[in-house]
């Protein structure tokens, strides 16, 4: 992963967060059973409502950024993929320019060329704005995460008070709380690899 | 890269080949300019791996924004993987190129260039006076492909036919028709599917008169080899894959 190409980075990145809608979407419907389970066990589990309340909501807001972050992230791919090409064009033209130095027309691949530059100073800027929001929403999840994890705690004590639905309460605090890890995984691993396309973005542009 | 003045007479064809930077284990091509006083055209430019050398020798003919067209004989990565890059050098350019292949061609990079897709009776590029007959050649080899034909210069540009598999030291034009026969023929017996689309081809081309016969590799035949090379081809079974 150290020295992929960014536009290869964005893309797995793409995939990674896939999977973190897989589990986002498992959460949900595993939310719903707790729902079913906390309105069998009425006042028993008069706490618990609420919290599966907020984390239904959470994980369809965590489905919501991760599509956001899926379109960024493509989109962060395809302008690695055009930076890439005109990276390629301008070295390709700048070599032409030494080694044909002596041509009678040499001059006229100027215009190409101060294109070539605008539009990679035009491809970093947009890069530069992708990157900012891509981190701004994996941000947003990780927030996230870290307001679950406290909602978790909670849970496990409204479960110690729900008598006979106690244990199917605590496995359900457990599956969130597993979710919650592994969503958390998923975009630090993103994190590191959005952290890596740049790095190499940045080596390729000294 | 080595380029040779074919002809210069009013209007001008330079054929750009055998080039010495040129990767290990890629075949060499012929690239062709022809040139008019304000336009120029480059017929089958080129792969991505030849495209600076192409370039770098075009510029010692022609200057960037006279070159206002390009043609592809057929959709080959040997003919035009460098689009992605002209598409950079060139902006307002027009590619002509069979309608057949639009959609793969584009595979290679087209954003600002023109795609002037060749109907499959061919048709005229207007270059500034001078006339450029685009000429079917359908399955030699590729099921969508043309020619070029100036009936000025009385050059024939014709692609994968003529052509010879030989070493970047070869000679430009073909001396010896018989000892040069041996470079041709598995060529054309295996990259040429149709027997009935060459002897078309040959009906028609027989018809034109021809001087000068630019083959997209190997040597060009001259004067009576063009009609030495008709006959060897017209007597040739191809596609010879299928037993």
């Amino acid at each position: 992963m150290q020295n992929e190409p960014a536009f290869v980075s964005s893309a797995s990145m793409a995939a990674e967060l896939e999977l973190v809608a897989n589990i986002a979407k498992d959460m949900s419907i595993g939310v719903k059973n707790a729902k079913a389970i906390a309105n069998r066990a009425g006042q028993k589990a008069r706490g618990f409502a609420p919290i599966t309340d907020f984390i239904d909501e959470m994980s369809i807001d965590t489905l919501k950024l991760v599509n956001l972050i899926n379109k960024e992230s493509t989109m962060l791919s395809k302008i690695a993929i055009e930076e890439l090409r005109t990276r390629d064009a301008r070295q390709k033209f700048l070599a032409i320019k030494s080694k044909a130095s002596g041509a009678v027309y040499i001059s006229t691949l100027d215009c190409s060329l101060e294109k070539l530059n605008t539009t990679q100073q035009e491809n970093h800027a947009k890069l530069l704005k992708n990157v900012k929001c891509l981190k701004s929403l994996m941000d947003d999840i990780s927030q996230k995460m870290a307001v679950a994890n406290v909602i978790v705690a909670n849970s496990r004590i409204e479960a110690v008070n729900a008598e006979e639905y106690r244990q199917n309460l605590e496995t359900i605090a457990d599956d969130i709380d597993k979710s919650c890890e592994a969503i958390r995984n998923r975009v630090n691993e993103s994190f590191f690899r959005l952290e890596n396309a740049m790095q190499q973005w940045k080596y390729q542009n000294r | 890269m080595k380029a040779t003045n074919i002809y210069e007479q009013g209007h001008m064809w330079v054929m750009f080949g055998r080039d010495p930077d040129k990767p290990d284990g890629i075949i060499d091509t012929n690239q062709y300019l022809v040139k008019t006083n304000d336009r120029a055209i480059v017929l089958d430019p080129g792969g991505i791996e030849i495209f600076s050398s192409m370039l770098s020798a075009l510029l010692h003919h022609v200057s960037i924004d006279q070159i206002t067209d390009l043609f592809a004989s057929h959709q080959d990565p040997d003919i035009i993987s460098s689009l992605g890059l002209w598409d950079q050098a060139l902006p307002n350019a027009k590619l002509h190129a069979p309608w057949l292949w639009e959609g793969f061609i584009r595979h290679f990079g087209l954003s600002s260039i023109e795609y002037a897709a060749i109907a499959d009776d061919g048709g005229t590029i207007d270059l500034g006076g001078v006339k450029l007959e685009m000429v079917p050649a359908h399955y030699l080899h590729s099921s969508g492909n043309f020619h070029i034909y100036d009936p000025v210069a009385k050059i024939l540009m014709s692609g994968d036919v003529g052509a010879a598999l030989e070493p970047i030291s070869a000679d430009i034009f073909v001396d010896d028709f018989d000892s040069h026969v041996d470079k041709m023929k598995m060529f054309h017996q295996r990259w040429m599917p149709s027997n009935r689309a060459k002897n078309d081809w040959i009906r028609r081309v027989r018809k034109l008169d021809i001087q000068m016969m630019a083959p997209q590799h190997g040597r060009i035949f001259k004067d009576e080899n063009v009609g030495k090379f008709l006959d060897w081809f017209e007597a040739l079974d191809v596609g010879n894959a299928i037993k």
